[in-house]
Protein backbone atom coordinates (compact mmCIF):
# COMPACT_ATOMS: atom_id res chain seq x y z
CA UNK A 1 0.00 0.00 0.00
CA UNK A 2 2.81 2.18 0.69
CA UNK A 3 4.44 2.08 -3.05
CA UNK A 4 0.94 2.26 -4.05
CA UNK A 5 -0.19 5.74 -2.19
CA UNK A 6 3.69 6.71 -3.35
CA UNK A 7 3.40 6.59 -7.07
CA UNK A 8 -0.35 7.68 -6.91
CA UNK A 9 0.47 10.70 -4.89
CA UNK A 10 3.30 10.90 -7.18
CA UNK A 11 0.83 11.36 -10.52
CA UNK A 12 -1.60 13.60 -8.83
CA UNK A 13 1.31 16.13 -7.45
CA UNK A 14 2.46 16.12 -10.83
CA UNK A 15 -0.42 16.42 -12.99
CA UNK A 16 -1.93 19.06 -10.27
CA UNK A 17 1.70 20.81 -10.40
CA UNK A 18 1.76 20.48 -14.39
CA UNK A 19 -1.79 21.82 -14.97
CA UNK A 20 -1.56 24.63 -12.82
CA UNK A 21 1.93 25.89 -13.95
CA UNK A 22 0.54 25.57 -17.96
CA UNK A 23 -2.10 27.79 -17.19
CA UNK A 24 -0.29 29.95 -15.17
CA UNK A 25 2.38 30.09 -18.07
CA UNK A 26 -0.21 31.23 -20.61
CA UNK A 27 -0.27 34.23 -19.16
CA UNK A 28 3.95 34.95 -18.29
CA UNK A 29 4.60 33.47 -21.93
CA UNK A 30 3.30 36.90 -23.65
CA UNK A 31 5.64 38.90 -21.29
CA UNK A 32 8.43 36.64 -22.38
CA UNK A 33 8.27 36.93 -25.54
CA UNK A 34 7.73 40.54 -25.65
CA UNK A 35 11.16 40.29 -23.53
CA UNK A 36 12.65 38.17 -25.93
CA UNK A 37 12.24 40.70 -28.63
CA UNK A 38 15.24 42.23 -28.82
CA UNK A 39 17.34 39.70 -27.42
CA UNK A 40 19.95 37.87 -29.24
CA UNK A 41 18.93 34.56 -30.74
CA UNK A 42 20.60 32.04 -28.78
CA UNK A 43 19.37 33.75 -25.75
CA UNK A 44 16.14 34.47 -26.92
CA UNK A 45 15.63 30.71 -28.00
CA UNK A 46 17.21 29.72 -24.77
CA UNK A 47 14.69 32.06 -22.82
CA UNK A 48 11.70 30.85 -25.01
CA UNK A 49 12.89 26.80 -24.34
CA UNK A 50 13.15 27.41 -20.55
CA UNK A 51 9.64 28.83 -20.71
CA UNK A 52 8.22 26.40 -22.45
CA UNK A 53 10.00 23.36 -20.32
CA UNK A 54 9.26 25.49 -17.36
CA UNK A 55 5.75 23.57 -16.43
CA UNK A 56 6.87 20.35 -16.83
CA UNK A 57 10.44 21.16 -15.31
CA UNK A 58 8.59 22.68 -12.21
CA UNK A 59 6.22 19.65 -12.01
CA UNK A 60 9.16 17.04 -12.12
CA UNK A 61 11.09 18.90 -9.28
CA UNK A 62 7.63 19.50 -7.15
CA UNK A 63 7.20 15.93 -7.50
CA UNK A 64 10.05 14.27 -7.31
CA UNK A 65 12.29 16.99 -5.30
CA UNK A 66 9.67 17.78 -2.88
CA UNK A 67 6.04 15.26 -2.82
CA UNK A 68 8.30 12.27 -2.87
CA UNK A 69 11.05 12.85 -0.24
CA UNK A 70 8.28 14.26 1.86
CA UNK A 71 6.13 11.10 1.71
CA UNK A 72 9.05 9.19 1.98
CA UNK A 73 10.19 11.14 5.31
CA UNK A 74 7.12 11.47 7.16
CA UNK A 75 4.53 8.40 6.25
CA UNK A 76 4.93 5.12 7.94
CA UNK A 77 5.31 2.09 6.16
CA UNK A 78 3.00 0.64 7.56
CA UNK A 79 0.22 3.31 6.51
CA UNK A 80 -3.35 2.07 6.82
CA UNK A 81 -4.33 5.46 4.84
CA UNK A 82 -6.75 4.47 1.62
CA UNK A 83 -6.94 6.60 -1.31
CA UNK A 84 -9.85 8.91 -1.91
CA UNK A 85 -11.92 9.59 -5.27
CA UNK A 86 -9.79 12.86 -5.21
CA UNK A 87 -6.49 11.53 -4.92
CA UNK A 88 -7.34 8.31 -7.08
CA UNK A 89 -8.97 11.08 -10.11
CA UNK A 90 -5.97 13.06 -9.56
CA UNK A 91 -3.85 10.30 -10.58
CA UNK A 92 -5.50 8.86 -13.33
CA UNK A 93 -4.81 12.35 -15.13
CA UNK A 94 -1.20 12.31 -14.00
CA UNK A 95 -0.63 8.84 -15.49
CA UNK A 96 -2.68 9.80 -19.03
CA UNK A 97 -0.46 12.77 -19.18
CA UNK A 98 2.20 10.73 -18.38
CA UNK A 99 1.33 8.13 -21.29
CA UNK A 100 0.49 10.53 -23.74
CA UNK A 101 4.04 12.10 -23.21
CA UNK A 102 5.91 8.78 -23.17
CA UNK A 103 3.54 7.70 -26.39
CA UNK A 104 4.44 10.45 -28.30
CA UNK A 105 7.95 10.62 -27.23
CA UNK A 106 8.14 6.91 -28.76
CA UNK A 107 6.00 7.87 -32.03
CA UNK A 108 8.71 10.97 -32.72
CA UNK A 109 11.88 8.82 -31.92
CA UNK A 110 10.30 5.80 -33.99
CA UNK A 111 9.44 8.61 -37.00
CA UNK A 112 12.75 9.73 -36.80
CA UNK A 113 14.67 6.44 -37.17
CA UNK A 114 12.26 5.50 -39.89
CA UNK A 115 13.82 8.77 -41.64
CA UNK A 116 17.77 7.99 -41.09
CA UNK A 117 17.02 4.03 -42.12
CA UNK A 118 15.30 4.89 -45.03
CA UNK A 119 18.18 7.93 -46.12
CA UNK A 120 20.72 5.45 -45.19
CA UNK A 121 19.74 2.61 -47.52
CA UNK A 122 20.51 4.83 -50.16
CA UNK A 123 23.64 6.59 -48.99
CA UNK A 124 27.27 6.57 -48.61
CA UNK A 125 29.58 8.17 -46.06
CA UNK A 126 31.55 11.02 -46.62
CA UNK A 127 34.51 12.46 -45.16
CA UNK A 128 34.61 16.45 -44.53
CA UNK A 129 37.49 17.78 -42.36
CA UNK A 130 36.14 19.65 -39.56
CA UNK A 131 32.71 18.16 -38.96
CA UNK A 132 32.70 16.00 -36.19
CA UNK A 133 29.64 14.11 -37.24
CA UNK A 134 28.98 11.19 -40.10
CA UNK A 135 28.10 13.17 -42.81
CA UNK A 136 26.18 10.88 -45.28
CA UNK A 137 25.48 11.34 -49.11
CA UNK A 138 21.68 10.67 -49.79
CA UNK A 139 21.38 9.40 -53.63
CA UNK A 140 17.99 9.67 -54.17
CA UNK A 141 16.22 12.73 -51.39
CA UNK A 142 15.87 15.95 -53.57
CA UNK A 143 17.34 18.93 -51.47
CA UNK A 144 17.94 17.49 -48.66
CA UNK A 145 20.32 18.94 -45.77
CA UNK A 146 19.47 17.92 -42.81
CA UNK A 147 20.94 16.58 -39.12
CA UNK A 148 18.81 14.14 -37.37
CA UNK A 149 19.46 12.28 -34.21
CA UNK A 150 19.82 12.95 -30.81
CA UNK A 151 22.38 11.31 -29.05
CA UNK A 152 23.98 9.97 -32.16
CA UNK A 153 23.57 13.27 -35.38
CA UNK A 154 24.32 12.40 -38.34
CA UNK A 155 24.03 14.92 -40.82
CA UNK A 156 22.22 14.09 -44.76
CA UNK A 157 23.38 15.57 -47.45
CA UNK A 158 20.87 14.95 -51.00
CA UNK A 159 24.01 14.20 -53.90
CA UNK A 160 22.01 17.32 -56.04
CA UNK A 161 22.66 19.83 -52.85
CA UNK A 162 26.52 18.75 -53.02
CA UNK A 163 26.65 19.03 -56.77
CA UNK A 164 24.87 22.18 -56.42
CA UNK A 165 26.83 24.10 -53.88
CA UNK A 166 30.77 25.02 -54.24
CA UNK A 167 32.50 23.18 -51.45
CA UNK A 168 32.80 26.61 -49.27
CA UNK A 169 29.41 27.19 -49.56
CA UNK A 170 28.52 23.49 -48.19
CA UNK A 171 30.96 23.97 -45.32
CA UNK A 172 28.80 26.52 -44.76
CA UNK A 173 26.05 24.72 -44.67
CA UNK A 174 27.32 21.92 -42.41
CA UNK A 175 28.67 24.73 -40.31
CA UNK A 176 24.92 25.75 -39.69
CA UNK A 177 23.62 22.44 -39.10
CA UNK A 178 26.58 21.81 -37.08
CA UNK A 179 25.80 24.59 -34.49
CA UNK A 180 22.42 22.85 -34.18
CA UNK A 181 24.39 19.62 -32.98
CA UNK A 182 26.83 21.93 -30.95
CA UNK A 183 23.24 23.22 -28.84
CA UNK A 184 21.71 19.98 -29.19
CA UNK A 185 18.91 21.72 -31.00
CA UNK A 186 17.02 17.90 -31.63
CA UNK A 187 16.83 16.84 -28.09
CA UNK A 188 15.57 20.51 -27.48
CA UNK A 189 12.77 19.60 -30.29
CA UNK A 190 12.08 16.43 -29.22
CA UNK A 191 11.35 17.32 -25.59
CA UNK A 192 9.15 20.71 -27.11
CA UNK A 193 7.39 18.37 -29.64
CA UNK A 194 6.42 15.72 -26.48
CA UNK A 195 5.17 18.67 -24.27
CA UNK A 196 3.77 20.31 -27.43
CA UNK A 197 0.48 22.12 -26.95
CA UNK A 198 -2.72 21.95 -28.55
CA UNK A 199 -3.04 24.12 -31.37
CA UNK A 200 -5.99 26.08 -29.88
CA UNK A 201 -3.93 26.93 -27.07
CA UNK A 202 -1.88 29.75 -29.13
CA UNK A 203 0.80 31.24 -27.07
CA UNK A 204 2.23 27.94 -26.07
CA UNK A 205 2.01 26.81 -29.78
CA UNK A 206 3.52 30.15 -31.06
CA UNK A 207 6.09 30.10 -28.59
CA UNK A 208 7.12 26.75 -30.09
CA UNK A 209 7.17 28.73 -33.85
CA UNK A 210 9.21 31.66 -32.51
CA UNK A 211 11.69 29.34 -30.49
CA UNK A 212 12.03 27.83 -34.27
CA UNK A 213 12.69 30.78 -35.90
CA UNK A 214 15.85 32.18 -33.10
CA UNK A 215 17.11 28.82 -32.92
CA UNK A 216 17.74 28.74 -36.63
CA UNK A 217 19.30 32.58 -36.95
CA UNK A 218 21.10 31.63 -33.92
CA UNK A 219 22.80 28.41 -36.25
CA UNK A 220 23.24 30.93 -38.84
CA UNK A 221 25.00 33.13 -36.34
CA UNK A 222 27.05 30.60 -34.66
CA UNK A 223 28.29 29.43 -37.86
CA UNK A 224 29.03 32.82 -39.02
CA UNK A 225 30.74 33.13 -35.39
CA UNK A 226 33.12 30.43 -36.06
CA UNK A 227 34.46 31.78 -38.94
CA UNK A 228 31.92 30.96 -41.91
CA UNK A 229 31.79 33.35 -44.65
CA UNK A 230 28.37 35.42 -44.42
CA UNK A 231 28.92 35.41 -48.44
CA UNK A 232 29.38 31.25 -48.30
CA UNK A 233 25.95 30.81 -46.13
CA UNK A 234 23.92 33.46 -48.21
CA UNK A 235 25.10 31.57 -51.28
CA UNK A 236 24.39 28.06 -49.74
CA UNK A 237 21.18 29.39 -48.53
CA UNK A 238 19.88 30.92 -51.72
CA UNK A 239 20.69 27.73 -53.87
CA UNK A 240 19.05 25.13 -51.21
CA UNK A 241 16.29 27.44 -51.11
CA UNK A 242 15.46 27.40 -55.05
CA UNK A 243 16.04 23.83 -54.68
CA UNK A 244 13.69 22.89 -52.43
CA UNK A 245 11.06 25.73 -54.09
CA UNK A 246 10.05 23.65 -57.14
CA UNK A 247 9.23 20.62 -54.44
CA UNK A 248 6.38 22.99 -53.01
CA UNK A 249 3.72 22.02 -55.17
CA UNK A 250 4.29 18.41 -55.10
CA UNK A 251 4.11 17.60 -51.47
CA UNK A 252 3.26 19.37 -48.24
CA UNK A 253 6.52 20.89 -47.44
CA UNK A 254 6.27 21.98 -43.43
CA UNK A 255 8.51 22.30 -40.86
CA UNK A 256 8.80 20.24 -37.63
CA UNK A 257 6.97 23.42 -35.46
CA UNK A 258 6.33 26.01 -37.28
CA UNK A 259 2.57 26.49 -38.06
CA UNK A 260 1.90 27.59 -41.70
CA UNK A 261 0.36 30.69 -40.49
CA UNK A 262 3.22 32.27 -39.22
CA UNK A 263 6.27 33.94 -41.37
CA UNK A 264 8.97 31.19 -41.98
CA UNK A 265 12.30 30.96 -40.18
CA UNK A 266 13.57 30.95 -43.60
CA UNK A 267 12.49 34.80 -43.97
CA UNK A 268 14.24 35.72 -40.64
CA UNK A 269 17.46 34.48 -41.68
CA UNK A 270 17.27 35.85 -44.77
CA UNK A 271 16.41 39.45 -43.68
CA UNK A 272 19.42 38.82 -40.66
CA UNK A 273 22.06 38.11 -43.66
CA UNK A 274 20.96 40.80 -45.98
CA UNK A 275 21.27 43.09 -43.02
CA UNK A 276 25.34 42.00 -42.36
CA UNK A 277 25.85 42.16 -46.01
CA UNK A 278 24.09 45.58 -46.38
CA UNK A 279 26.36 46.35 -43.02
CA UNK A 280 23.23 47.73 -40.69
CA UNK A 281 23.68 44.23 -38.88
CA UNK A 282 26.94 43.06 -37.28
CA UNK A 283 28.40 40.05 -37.81
CA UNK A 284 28.64 37.99 -34.65
CA UNK A 285 31.70 37.98 -33.01
CA UNK A 286 33.46 34.76 -31.90
CA UNK A 287 32.12 34.18 -28.22
CA UNK A 288 31.90 31.57 -25.64
CA UNK A 289 28.31 29.17 -26.20
CA UNK A 290 25.53 31.30 -24.25
CA UNK A 291 24.99 29.67 -20.56
CA UNK A 292 21.68 31.01 -20.46
CA UNK A 293 19.68 28.04 -18.85
CA UNK A 294 22.99 26.94 -16.94
CA UNK A 295 22.62 30.23 -14.23
CA UNK A 296 19.13 29.66 -13.41
CA UNK A 297 19.47 25.56 -12.92
CA UNK A 298 22.39 26.54 -10.50
CA UNK A 299 19.86 29.04 -8.92
CA UNK A 300 17.00 26.66 -8.42
CA UNK A 301 19.75 23.56 -6.77
CA UNK A 302 21.10 25.81 -4.60
CA UNK A 303 17.33 27.63 -3.56
CA UNK A 304 16.09 23.66 -3.36
CA UNK A 305 18.88 22.76 -1.04
CA UNK A 306 18.66 25.69 0.75
CA UNK A 307 14.61 25.02 1.68
CA UNK A 308 14.19 21.38 1.63
CA UNK A 309 14.21 20.44 4.96
CA UNK A 310 12.07 23.14 6.02
CA UNK A 311 9.40 22.86 3.09
CA UNK A 312 9.26 19.10 3.55
CA UNK A 313 6.78 19.27 6.78
CA UNK A 314 4.68 21.70 5.15
CA UNK A 315 4.18 19.42 2.11
CA UNK A 316 3.36 16.49 4.10
CA UNK A 317 0.84 18.34 5.60
CA UNK A 318 -0.65 19.27 1.84
CA UNK A 319 -0.42 15.74 0.65
CA UNK A 320 -2.70 14.44 3.74
CA UNK A 321 -5.14 16.89 2.67
CA UNK A 322 -4.77 15.44 -0.87
CA UNK A 323 -5.14 11.65 0.15
CA UNK A 324 -8.01 12.64 2.33
CA UNK B 1 -6.15 -18.60 -76.58
CA UNK B 2 -7.88 -16.39 -74.08
CA UNK B 3 -6.21 -13.47 -72.73
CA UNK B 4 -7.48 -10.50 -70.72
CA UNK B 5 -5.07 -8.01 -69.24
CA UNK B 6 -5.44 -7.20 -66.03
CA UNK B 7 -3.87 -4.06 -64.90
CA UNK B 8 -3.70 -3.23 -60.86
CA UNK B 9 -5.32 0.02 -60.48
CA UNK B 10 -3.94 -0.10 -56.76
CA UNK B 11 -1.92 2.93 -56.41
CA UNK B 12 2.04 1.91 -55.23
CA UNK B 13 1.67 2.37 -51.33
CA UNK B 14 5.04 3.20 -51.63
CA UNK B 15 6.15 1.97 -47.95
CA UNK B 16 8.99 0.49 -47.75
CA UNK B 17 9.32 -3.52 -48.99
CA UNK B 18 10.46 -6.93 -47.39
CA UNK B 19 13.85 -8.33 -47.94
CA UNK B 20 11.86 -10.92 -50.02
CA UNK B 21 9.51 -8.76 -51.79
CA UNK B 22 13.08 -6.52 -52.93
CA UNK B 23 14.66 -9.30 -53.67
CA UNK B 24 11.92 -10.38 -56.10
CA UNK B 25 11.02 -7.41 -57.44
CA UNK B 26 14.37 -6.43 -58.46
CA UNK B 27 14.17 -10.12 -60.44
CA UNK B 28 11.19 -8.60 -61.77
CA UNK B 29 12.73 -4.72 -63.06
CA UNK B 30 15.78 -6.66 -63.74
CA UNK B 31 13.73 -9.47 -66.29
CA UNK B 32 10.66 -8.07 -67.40
CA UNK B 33 7.77 -9.69 -67.36
CA UNK B 34 7.34 -12.95 -66.22
CA UNK B 35 5.21 -15.69 -64.68
CA UNK B 36 5.48 -16.95 -61.17
CA UNK B 37 6.88 -20.53 -62.36
CA UNK B 38 9.90 -18.16 -64.21
CA UNK B 39 10.61 -16.42 -60.59
CA UNK B 40 10.38 -19.94 -59.05
CA UNK B 41 12.60 -21.93 -61.62
CA UNK B 42 15.54 -19.41 -60.63
CA UNK B 43 14.58 -19.48 -56.65
CA UNK B 44 13.78 -23.10 -56.47
CA UNK B 45 14.87 -25.22 -53.87
CA UNK B 46 15.17 -22.17 -51.72
CA UNK B 47 11.76 -20.37 -51.78
CA UNK B 48 8.69 -22.84 -52.18
CA UNK B 49 6.31 -22.09 -55.23
CA UNK B 50 3.50 -20.75 -52.69
CA UNK B 51 5.91 -18.71 -51.08
CA UNK B 52 6.62 -17.00 -54.80
CA UNK B 53 3.20 -17.12 -55.34
CA UNK B 54 1.79 -14.88 -52.68
CA UNK B 55 5.05 -12.75 -52.47
CA UNK B 56 4.01 -11.72 -55.97
CA UNK B 57 0.19 -11.48 -55.29
CA UNK B 58 1.00 -9.14 -52.08
CA UNK B 59 3.02 -6.44 -54.66
CA UNK B 60 0.32 -6.80 -57.01
CA UNK B 61 -2.05 -5.54 -54.07
CA UNK B 62 0.60 -3.16 -52.79
CA UNK B 63 0.24 -1.48 -56.46
CA UNK B 64 3.99 -2.55 -57.13
CA UNK B 65 3.00 -5.04 -60.23
CA UNK B 66 0.76 -5.12 -62.49
CA UNK B 67 -0.61 -8.69 -63.99
CA UNK B 68 -2.51 -9.85 -67.28
CA UNK B 69 -3.70 -13.78 -67.97
CA UNK B 70 -2.13 -15.82 -69.91
CA UNK B 71 -3.40 -19.09 -70.44
CA UNK B 72 -3.96 -20.23 -66.67
CA UNK B 73 -0.82 -18.28 -65.30
CA UNK B 74 -0.52 -14.69 -64.59
CA UNK B 75 2.05 -12.80 -66.11
CA UNK B 76 3.66 -9.88 -63.62
CA UNK B 77 6.07 -6.74 -64.60
CA UNK B 78 6.61 -3.94 -62.75
CA UNK B 79 3.96 -1.03 -62.37
CA UNK B 80 7.36 1.42 -61.83
CA UNK B 81 10.64 1.28 -62.74
CA UNK B 82 13.48 0.68 -60.33
CA UNK B 83 14.39 4.00 -60.91
CA UNK B 84 11.04 6.02 -60.54
CA UNK B 85 10.26 3.78 -57.21
CA UNK B 86 13.37 4.78 -55.62
CA UNK B 87 12.80 8.67 -56.44
CA UNK B 88 9.23 8.07 -55.17
CA UNK B 89 10.10 6.40 -52.07
CA UNK B 90 12.70 9.54 -51.70
CA UNK B 91 9.98 11.98 -52.46
CA UNK B 92 7.76 9.56 -49.93
CA UNK B 93 9.93 9.57 -47.06
CA UNK B 94 11.10 13.16 -47.17
CA UNK B 95 7.21 14.51 -47.40
CA UNK B 96 6.97 12.00 -44.30
CA UNK B 97 9.35 13.51 -42.07
CA UNK B 98 8.88 17.33 -42.79
CA UNK B 99 4.49 16.73 -42.58
CA UNK B 100 3.66 18.86 -39.37
CA UNK B 101 1.63 16.19 -37.59
CA UNK B 102 0.90 16.44 -34.26
CA UNK B 103 3.05 13.92 -32.76
CA UNK B 104 4.50 11.66 -35.14
CA UNK B 105 7.26 14.22 -37.00
CA UNK B 106 10.83 13.43 -36.86
CA UNK B 107 13.46 15.31 -35.02
CA UNK B 108 15.47 16.90 -37.37
CA UNK B 109 17.01 20.37 -38.30
CA UNK B 110 16.77 21.08 -41.92
CA UNK B 111 18.77 23.73 -43.11
CA UNK B 112 16.04 24.71 -45.43
CA UNK B 113 12.89 23.01 -44.73
CA UNK B 114 10.15 25.90 -46.55
CA UNK B 115 9.91 28.47 -49.37
CA UNK B 116 6.57 31.02 -49.31
CA UNK B 117 6.39 33.03 -52.45
CA UNK B 118 8.28 36.39 -49.57
CA UNK B 119 10.93 33.93 -48.77
CA UNK B 120 11.72 33.55 -52.80
CA UNK B 121 11.65 37.22 -52.90
CA UNK B 122 13.92 38.19 -49.70
CA UNK B 123 15.91 35.04 -51.38
CA UNK B 124 16.42 37.17 -54.80
CA UNK B 125 17.29 40.48 -53.18
CA UNK B 126 19.68 38.74 -51.34
CA UNK B 127 21.25 37.09 -53.93
CA UNK B 128 21.68 40.31 -55.55
CA UNK B 129 23.24 41.51 -52.27
CA UNK B 130 25.80 38.45 -52.61
CA UNK B 131 26.87 39.05 -56.34
CA UNK B 132 27.52 42.85 -55.82
CA UNK B 133 29.48 41.83 -52.88
CA UNK B 134 31.11 39.60 -54.71
CA UNK B 135 32.22 42.18 -57.56
CA UNK B 136 33.19 44.24 -54.84
CA UNK B 137 35.79 41.61 -53.44
CA UNK B 138 36.57 40.43 -56.92
CA UNK B 139 35.61 37.21 -55.85
CA UNK B 140 35.11 34.46 -58.47
CA UNK B 141 31.89 32.43 -58.27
Amino acid sequence: MFYVLAISLCLAVMFLVLAGASLLSLAGLRLVLRMAGPMRPGAKANLLFAARLLPLGLASIVTFGLALPAFVEFEPYSTGEGMGFRLLALAALGALALAGMVVRGINILRATRQAQQGWREHAYRIDLEGIKVPVYRVENAASLVAVTGILRPRIFVAREIIGALSPDELRAALSHEMAHVSSFDNLKQLLLKITRAPRWLKALYNVDAEWTDASEIAADQEALAEGTSVLDLSSALIKVGRLIRPMAGRQPIASHLVPSSCSSALENRVTCLSEILEGTGATPARSVRSKGLLLPLLLTLAGYVACVNALLPAVHEALEFLVR
Amino acid sequence: MWLKKQIGSRKATLGQLGSLESELMERVWHRGELSVRDLHAELAPRLAYTTVMTTMDRLYKKGMLQRRKAGKAFLYVAALSEQEYQEQLAQHLFGMVLHNGTNSGAVLSNFVDAVSDTDEKLLEHLDQLVKAKRRVLRRPE
